[in-house]
């Protein structure tokens, strides 16, 4: 190969410095490299996470019947998140999974009793989105296929250009966006999880992750921040 | 005022992970798999084959955590487990590999490559032609020219010096240039 040519592959130089029949040949190589790349333009399988996480579960519990994997700041930090574990098996009964139809048309009045679990009577006020409309999530992650219900999520950030919500429903992708129709820096949405308890947080323009200022409840994220809880409860009836 | 926070670092992921919440490590899946996957789908030319080494690595990733020297480069370090997964996946496909021998109908001057190639595979043609580079060559050739980093980054990433890429990869175009010519 060409000795200049090489070069400009290579980075080193511009094609300024190619000469005509260099530069065809370089085009040619351009045409193989795009090809390639629109090639292998495909989209990471969804399943990918879930079963690298299912795996790293099992390997983790493993590690805990064995016994002596576990490293020791492990044992450290057992204290610590007791408290949570606690916390986590009073709620049992919501987490153990229930499956339970709920007919679409079912969806509201589903809402209004999670409304119930959701937000305790001693919480303030939500935010004043009763002048806007409030639009569906759009749900793009897959879901359990269970039943569902739709809990009504809302942020005031005046500022954002962007607001999603991500949490262990939505494999802590932010795939489920707020909307604020009317500009009154309120983004709210519908969004369609089963019943237990969910931990979830908003990314405001993609990169910020915000607490909810408004849940009953909150975890450690193991971060030093805390994820806001949701315990949605079984409909009635079921 | 909401509590907020940037999302939280690699090393601080990692350190969140050996301090005993697994769960963590979902971070580092979310942040590194589009990024992986591309790379074993252009190594391995075969979306399914790819999402195994893929998962593979990740899962090899987590069990090996400890070993991450530099936690604030995970992403790299699961990078290179990924890379050698695929070139032993190559190593151990090219036994089963049929000699090359129809000529290369990619790339061609006489019509859209965009056309001409099934979308999420490599063009079976152009797959025969990168299965005749070595494994470390078509890994260089892939990561210079498909995945347009520089030398410099493809020696961070991979721990090779920039001098024996740079040699890779121009082997890789020969090679290439060779099965390819009449097309160029």
């Amino acid at each position: 190969m060409n000795e200049k040519l090489k070069k400009y592959l290579d980075g080193e130089i511009g094609a300024d410095a190619l000469g005509p029949g260099e530069r065809s040949e370089a085009e040619a190589w351009g045409r193989l490299f795009r090809a390639m790349r629109d090639a292998s333009a495909v989209r990471t399988p969804e399943t990918l996470l879930r079963d690298v996480m299912a795996a790293v579960e099992e390997e983790s519990a493993a590690r805990g019947r064995a016994g002596s994997a576990a490293p020791a700041h492990d044992r450290a930090r057992e204290d610590s998140r007791g408290e949570r574990a606690g916390w986590t098996r009073a709620l049992g009964w919501l987490v153990r999974p229930v499956r339970i139809p709920v007919p679409p048309i079912a969806a509201l009045a589903a809402a209004a009793l999670v409304a119930l679990v959701v937000w305790p009577s001693e919480r303030p006020p939500a935010p004043p989105i009763e002048s806007a409309p409030v639009q569906p999530a759009s749900l793009t992650t897959p879901e359990t296929g269970g039943p569902q219900v739709y809990v009504e999520l809302s942020l005031r950030a005046g500022d954002a250009t962007s607001v999603a919500v991500a949490g262990d429903f939505t494999g802590w992708r932010p795939t489920i966006e707020l909307r604020d129709p009317d500009g009154d820096g309120v983004w709210s949405a519908l969004v369609p999880v089963g019943p237990g308890v969910h931990q979830y947080m908003f990314v405001v323009d993609g990169t910020r992750w915000v607490t909810d200022p408004d849940a009953s409840r909150y975890v450690d994220d193991g971060f030093g921040h805390r994820n806001a809880v949701l315990a949605i409860s079984p409909p009635a009836g079921t | 005022m909401p509590e907020t926070r940037e999302a939280p670092t690699d090393a601080e992921i990692v350190r969140a992970v050996l301090d005993g919440r697994p769960e963590m490590y979902r971070h580092l899946v979310e942040r590194y798999e589009d990024v992986l996957y591309r790379h074993a789908v252009r190594m391995a030319s075969r979306p399914d084959d790819a999402a195994d080494l893929v998962q593979r690595a990740l899962v090899k990733g987590f069990r090996r955590l400890e070993d991450c020297r530099h936690p604030e480069k995970v992403g790299g370090w699961l990078f290179r487990i990924t890379a050698n997964l695929c070139k032993d996946y190559l190593k151990d496909r090219r036994r089963d590999e049929v000699a090359l021998d129809d000529a290369p109908t990619l790339v061609s001057d006489r019509g859209d490559p965009d056309v001409e190639l099934d979308r999420g595979q490599l063009g079976s043609d152009l797959e025969r032609a990168l299965a005749s580079l070595t494994e470390d060559q078509r890994e260089a050739f892939v990561l210079k020219h498909v995945e347009d980093l520089s030398y410099e980054e493809m020696s961070d990433m991979l721990e090779v010096s920039v001098p024996a890429l740079k040699m890779r990869v121009h082997r890789a175009r020969e090679e290439l240039r060779e099965l390819l010519s009449e097309y160029q």
